[in-house]
């Protein structure tokens, strides 16, 4: 398991992995889509609004789901100072801060013709825009420090300690009065949805998920191609002085 | 759609266009690197 940690090793892998990863989301993505767009049937309250739903709720699962992975990725290179895992953590950042624009977007414009607003400062809109300050302030320390390990070590601590708004934001809507609607799949009963928008939903949940798998191989690679570019570039400095 | 085709499409159009924008800027940060690196060892050998 940890040869394949070895950089080298990883970047071999994830050169193989990449085309398949792009195949499978792009797949399970277009299914999702059409299922989503045109099959699944509209629903009894919200009527075809509620089409919205199957790219809203996956963005929002990966925007934490994300963060989850920057989080513990930033844990084991505090722990066990792992080489690869603050470049996982580094190259998760710019894409979990996509998807949480992506569901703050689609939720504000899903929230105009049913709560007749585009934007509530209640806990859960509040909470995920927290979350996207988060990864920008990550994104921003990253820049912001030349050193790279120091860079990794600060951010890493940043990662960790913002991750205490992941229970904030799924518990929002059990802690507080909200406007938005409480959890219909993750909940400790049967998911109070049918079979037909729960296949649209699960296709593009993992649509996302390996689109973000795609995404993390490439970025990584360029990480670790970067860090190469680095070491050269320091290796001439450095026979250029002697 | 409905009523609601112009809410429905610029959601599902905005998710389409920031995915295909980090997609790109990811690609671009790949392809970027390995040039800079090719340039670089191709210097070193001469």
């Amino acid at each position: 398991m940890w040869r394949f940690a070895n950089p080298a090793i990883f970047y071999d892998l994830a050169t193989t992995a990449s085309p398949w990863a792009a195949g499978i989301s792009l797949l399970l993505l277009g299914l999702g889509a059409y299922l989503g767009l045109f099959v699944a049937p509209p629903d009894y309250y919200q009527g075809e609004i509620m089409r919205i739903m199957y790219v809203h709720v996956p963005a929002a699962w990966m925007a934490m789901f994300c963060y989850g992975v920057m989080a513990v990725s930033s844990a084991s290179g505090l722990i066990w100072n792992h080489p690869l895992a603050y470049v996982a953590a580094k190259a998760t950042a710019p894409i979990g801060m996509v998807f949480t624009a992506i569901a703050l977007i689609t939720g504000s414009i899903w929230g105009k013709p049913t709560w007749g607003t585009w934007w509530s400062w209640d806990a859960r809109m509040t909470s995920v825009l927290i979350l996207l300050f988060l990864y920008l302030g990550y994104i921003a320390l990253w820049n912001a420090i030349e050193e790279p390990v120091r860079a990794a070590r600060t951010t890493a601590i940043l990662a960790l300690v913002g991750a205490v708004n992941l229970p904030v934001i799924k518990f929002s809507v059990d802690w507080w009065n909200t406007l938005h609607q409480p959890a219909s799949l993750m909940r400790a009963d049967a998911p109070a949805i049918h079979s037909s928008m729960l296949m649209p939903l699960l296709l593009m949940a993992l649509g996302f998920t390996v689109f973000y798998i795609w995404l993390l191989l490439l970025r990584m690679r360029g990480e670790i191609l970067a860090r190469r570019v680095r070491g050269l570039r320091l290796a001439r400095v450095q026979a250029g002085q002697n | 759609m409905g009523d609601f085709a112009a809410y429905i499409w610029s959601a599902w159009g905005i998710a389409g266009a920031l995915l295909l924008a980090i997609w790109r800027t990811s690609d671009s940060l790949l392809r970027r690197q390995a040039a800079l690196l090719a340039k670089l060892e191709s210097e070193g050998k001469l």
